[in-house]
């Protein structure tokens, strides 16, 4: 068999002449699926608008809670265009600003304090206005009509709040206008050449009074004397507050008292107010208010007024007139519902969206307009219209009384749903969004044949047999339904066309393509993905209830027979059923007060058991079992140290070593091996086909440890079992705020950071040169010896132990492996880095990397890591047999190998790998707070798949065609044969 | 006639005295020159010998026997004679692994391996009571040279690589050492 090894060694040549694997232009969009992801949109920042004033169709833009603006085709639910105003990093709290002139071909948002103004056609950036960090933008208003100006409201400034107006088309400033009052700034309003500030003025006792000002459009002085619209206790805080009529023709304000008892309504620019007093039929009192009023300015100036009780709904339609007057009220329903109001020119509609049906209805009457019953669950169950948060509609009037409506809910599960005249049209799963751990799990397998034949063994031979016979004839009754799909599928593998028995079954497949991805979101949410028909979700559950503004911290999910176990932190767990996501068991978390996880342990019975870790990196009490020798449990404290325990020592756990870095550094992230991680070979052969001996330890951690005062970046890689440091490796100059990412793997691991290029030891030699500072890409392998052939110290011996080193000489550091190091150059940073996994690990695997600048997953081949690239000449022919080139320090991210091709993955930071059934190829999913995205990856191409190029046609009728010639040319043959044998 | 003599046996037909007396040679003296160009001298030689060989006394058994041994020897070294030639082509032929190599590899070790096992077969004819006793030198050295043929093949086949001579072919039986410890990791 190993004679075979130059013919191998010959294949991998060819394959390493290969090794720029690249995602075939075939199998872009075939063999990987995205969802493209906005977060949840919010009620105040979700509309339909026209992009320009040419365009016809108006689109469906929303400013998500993500911070994502994006632009969705309301046809299909495709994103047209979206942007991210924050970054990743960054801990937004702010719930952002969406604006849209009438008419006008630009989206303004604000963010903090950024102002920025985007194309709505194509989503480019028009103009941006930065107020700093201390600035944050409270309000802006584009100018209605057209949009000349655009006013924002700030504070943070040094005064307390600043109005300013910006050219709507190229964000210059024209004038600002501070306010050093103490008031607190509220709005800007914009409203037919008239600029109104509403700030918030603290009243002497409590309570809070309305100031409105009015500023001059051209220079932003004060025009007369502002007024105070409320009595001193009626406004309690801002919240109570409901409605700003922003750019409408006639803005209004409306607020209300604590109780919701009343309601005040007053035109901006006027004093007069109009108390209206909250119905509260059926004895059931609002606990929620919203009002609904038209964006436009040309459309009347009427609203609705949403009351939402505890368990009904009603709400009633205003007019603001030279006094506003209730125009009528809308009949109480059960349940929760949402209101959206759209206008048409003047006409002004108001969309109602219940549990069991939608309304519309004008603002002129109580009439209604057209009627639709809800569907029961829309998109195979998958959209439960039970729970609408809140809803975005557009009515458009086609003469007579016939309408359409497009409305876009916004269910609490996250999802968003477009419906068009009550029919559903599509949905999306928005609150899969902020994915915080995911796992690849195996669909469960229909009828375990395993189990059956397990069964068997059991039993005596006529058993046995009978038992056999039973379950092929069980299997029988599958054969109708496999005969008929035969030629389909015959058809179907020759035309190439994948249009076979599509059912929505959840099944294996031959390759093992198909697979479950398992992931949990900040918002308690658990959803599964299937990973074979373009990562179409397959259940979404919310699995745990948060409170608002809490986010769900799960340390990991793992995959069991038909379930997955997902940990959250402080000891909480679930168990799912993997295919149909029904809760199986839960345990809530905080039982124990400082419990932070707990880990399974397995002891010398083979019984697994729970040994729970505290928040400080200590063990609590576990149960009384016996621990085989050499049991430890490594965790890491919030105190920087690492520790291990050794369990078998005694009945309690002992602290075996404590790993705490120099002074000055704290440990940033500790890193091991995966759990899949096999080794095909333990050593590399060499071009002289000698072998070099791969430092193969399970046990081994990697350890990044920051110095943030020294800006040092130190990597130490220990031997957990002894807690000795067998390698480390210290980067100065380090940007300890840029992402610094590692990953272990078989005998080696990688890092990048941004530092300074020369290392230490050439700093201490004194050398002046210059410090060049750049983003780093590091790869260091282990081996056990620098020598070829050499097994080190330990030799030939089948296994060692890191505690008790069975050499006598303690000179001798045996455990310490050689350790080859190389560095390249990259062009950006990396923010997370994996590798493949595949199911032997016979092939090369491949570095998987996030390019947090480009939004990009690429994938770089081990090949190009290699520390044993030849530096400074060329390669020998041994050394390219070995698929060895020379160094170039400089590693440029090439384009082909960019996995994620032509999408934009939005913040993605993990990537989690599972093996196919094909050694070639392993699965990917990468996750985040935004995106998901779902691929395969051969790193050394699909070696044991037949490509698309092969034509199964072409073979079967090559086969044909010889075997009608063999026969139809065999008689004269036989003919000429007899002939030749006569005559000779 | 035939009543006179019934005893006396009829003269033999023409075809038998033909038969009996070939017709006499050409005398090898004679006045009539050959033309221009035929050489007398092989063709004499030839009809001599042909017309001697019946003539001629059997050889003794011992000079047939060193007549054999002759002709074994030439047997027996003839694997070396091939040896330059195939050196040279082997060595022309390159260490790939292609069809021809791999072909020429096969016939290099198929030719030896097959004269080895024939041994006896190749030599019977020439075995007789008094070549048995030398005969075993002569097989002894015809093994030996198909050895050398072989072991042309060994060096070819080492030279492409195929002997599992290096430490990298014996790698898929080493096993990995395993550590006594085991570790439980607990941190995310």
């Amino acid at each position: 068999m190993r004679l075979c090894a130059p013919i191998l060694l010959s294949i991998a040549a060819v394959l390493n002449a290969s090794l720029c694997h690249a995602i075939f232009a075939d199998e872009a969009y075939q063999t990987d699926s995205h969802h493209a992801l906005l977060g949840l949109p919010q009620a105040h920042t979700t509309f339909f608008h026209r992009p320009s004033a040419a365009s016809k169709a108006s689109l469906l833009y929303t400013l998500s809670e993500k911070l994502v603006l994006g632009a969705i085709n309301p046809k299909d639910g495709a994103v047209i265009w979206r942007q991210r105003l924050a970054d990743v990093a960054q801990n937004h709290t702010t719930s952002g600003l969406l604006k849209a002139g009438e008419g006008g071909d630009t989206l303004i948002s604000a963010v903090n304090g950024k102002v920025q103004a985007w194309d709505a056609t194509d989503g480019r950036l028009v103009w941006e206005w930065d107020g700093g960090d201390e600035t944050k933008v409270v309000d802006v208003t584009p100018s209605v009509e057209g949009g000349k100006y655009v006013s924002v409201l700030s504070e943070g400034e040094g005064s307390n709040f600043v109005v300013r107006n910006l050219a709507a088309d190229t964000g210059e400033v024209f004038w600002e206008s501070s306010d050093s009052s103490g008031d607190a700034p509220y709005a800007v309003v914009s409203s037919q050449d008239r600029i109104f500030t509403v700030s918030l003025h603290s009243a002497l006792l409590k309570g809070l009074k309305i100031k409105v000002t009015e500023l001059a459009p051209s220079n932003g002085k004060t025009i007369g004397q502002s007024t105070s619209l409320n009595s001193d206790s009626d406004l309690t805080s801002e919240a109570s507050i409901l409605h700003i009529g922003a750019n409408s023709g006639r803005p209004f304000l409306i607020w209300t008292d604590k109780a919701l008892k009343t309601l005040k309504v007053n035109e901006i620019g006027t004093k007069q107010i109009t108390t209206l007093n909250v119905p509260s039929s059926n004895g059931e009192s609002a606990q929620k208010i919203i009002i609904h009023a038209p964006r436009s300015p040309t459309a009347d100036p009427h609203f609705l007024v949403h009351y939402q009780g505890a368990d009904s709904h009603w709400a009633e339609v205003f007019h603001v007139g030279t006094d506003t007057k209730k125009a009528y009220g809308l009949p109480h329903l059960g349940g929760k519902g949402a209101f959206s109001a759209s206008s048409q020119g003047p006409n002004v509609y108001f969309t109602r969206h219940t549990a069991f049906e939608n309304v519309l209805a004008s603002s002129i009457g109580p009439t209604t307009l057209s009627h639709w019953d809800v569907r029961p669950k829309s998109h195979g169950g998958m959209v439960d219209p039970q729970d609408i948060s809140h809803a975005a509609s557009e009515v458009i009037s086609r003469g007579g009384s016939t309408y359409a409506v497009r409305s876009a809910l916004t269910f609490a599960s996250g999802d968003w749903e477009l419906i068009r005249n009550g029919d559903p049209y599509w949905v999306r799963p928005e609150g899969l969004t902020g994915a915080v751990a995911a796992a690849f799990v195996d669909i469960p397998k229909e009828e375990n044949l395993a189990d059956e034949l397990a069964a068997e063994s059991h039993r005596g031979v006529i058993a046995a047999y009978v038992h056999r016979v039973k379950l092929h004839a069980r299997d029988l009754q599958h054969f109708p339904s496999w005969a008929q799909n035969l030629p389909a599928r015959v058809l179907g593998s020759f035309l190439g066309d994948k249009a076979g028995p599509q059912d929505q079954i959840l099944s294996r497949d031959g390759f093992g393509f198909h697979k479950l991805v398992i992931f949990a979101t900040e918002h308690g949410r658990l959803a599964a993905l299937e990973t074979g028909t373009h990562g179409t979700v397959v259940w979404n559950i919310q699995a745990v209830s948060l409170k608002a503004g809490e986010k769900w911290q799960v340390l990991s999910i793992e995959a069991e027979q038909n379930t997955v176990l997902v940990r959250g932190k402080g000891g909480e767990f679930l168990r799912v059923q993997s295919d149909t996501g029904m809760i199986v068991q839960y345990q809530p978390g905080g039982l124990v007060k400082s419990l932070r996880t707990s880990v399974p342990v397995v002891d010398t019975s083979g019984e697994k058991l729970l040994i729970p870790v505290n928040e400080d990196g200590s063990i609590g009490d576990i149960p009384k079992a016996d621990f085989e020798i050499g049991t430890i449990i490594v965790t890491d404290a919030e105190d920087h140290i690492v520790r291990a325990w050794a369990l078998w020592k005694g009945s309690k756990p002992t602290l075996a070593w404590q790993f705490t870095p120099a002074p000055g550094e704290t440990v940033k992230t500790v890193t091991a091996r995966p759990s899949h991680d096999p080794v095909a070979s333990i050593g590399k052969a060499l071009g002289d086909r000698n072998v070099l001996y791969k430092y193969l330890n399970p046990n081994i951690l990697l350890i990044t440890a920051l110095g943030r005062e020294a800006s040092t970046a130190t990597f130490y890689v220990l031997d957990s079992a002894s807690g000795a440091v067998i390698h480390s490796a210290t980067h100065a100059g380090v940007d300890s705020n840029l992402p610094i990412a590692s990953t272990m793997s078989e005998n080696w691991f990688a890092y990048s950071l941004f530092s300074e290029t020369s290392s230490l030891s050439q700093d201490v030699t004194g050398i002046d040169q210059q410090k060049l500072k750049g983003y780093q890409l590091v790869v260091s392998e282990l081996y056990e010896s620098p020598y070829p052939n050499d097994r080190g110290p330990l030799g030939t011996s089948s296994n060692y132990s890191s505690i008790s080193p069975t050499l006598a000489d303690e000179d001798v550091r045996h455990d310490t492996p050689h350790v080859m190091s190389q560095r390249f150059l990259i062009p950006g940073p990396i923010s997370s880095m994996s590798v493949t996994s595949t199911l032997q690990g016979i092939t090369t695997r491949s570095l998987l990397c996030i390019l947090s600048d480009t939004n990009a997953l690429i994938s770089i081949s081990r090949a190009f890591l290699d520390p044993r690239r030849p530096v400074g000449r060329d390669a020998t022919a041994a050394e390219m047999e070995e698929g060895l080139f020379k160094y170039s320090p400089i590693l440029d991210f090439e384009p082909k190998w960019t996995l994620s091709h032509k999408r934009e993955l939005m913040s993605i930071s993990d990537v989690v790998t599972s093996p196919s059934l094909l050694e070639s190829t392993s699965l990917v999913f990468a996750f985040g707070d935004v995106d998901l995205f779902l691929t395969r990856v051969s790193p050394i191409g699909a070696f044991d798949l037949l490509g698309k190029g092969f034509s199964k046609l072409q073979l079967v009728l090559t086969v044909v065609v010889l075997a009608v010639g063999t026969t139809v040319v065999a008689p004269f043959v036989r003919k000429k044969q007899i002939d030749g044998t006569w005559t000779a | 006639m035939p009543q006179q003599s019934p005893s006396n046996p009829p003269p033999p037909p023409q075809w038998v005295i033909d038969l009996n007396s070939p017709p006499r040679p050409k005398t090898k003296y004679t006045n009539i020159t050959n033309p221009p160009g035929y050489t007398e001298a092989s063709s004499g030689k030839r009809t001599a010998a042909s017309s001697k060989t019946p003539a001629r006394k059997p050889p003794t058994t011992a000079e047939t026997d060193v007549l054999k041994l002759k002709k074994s020897w030439e047997i027996a070294l003839a694997p070396a004679k091939a040896l330059p030639m195939n050196a040279i082509m082997m060595y022309m032929s390159g260490n790939t692994l292609q069809i021809f190599s791999i072909m020429m590899v096969f016939m290099l070790f198929k030719n030896p391996i097959t004269g080895i096992l024939t041994t006896n077969e190749v030599f019977r004819r020439f075995e007789s009571e008094g070549t048995r006793k030398q005969l075993w030198v002569v097989k002894a050295c015809y093994v030996l040279m198909n050895c050398v043929a072989l072991a042309l093949g060994v060096w070819k086949v080492n030279g492409m690589g195929l002997l599992p001579t290096t430490r990298s072919d014996w790698l898929a039986w080493e096993t990995e050492r395993q550590p006594l410890e085991r570790v439980v990791f607990a941190f995310r």
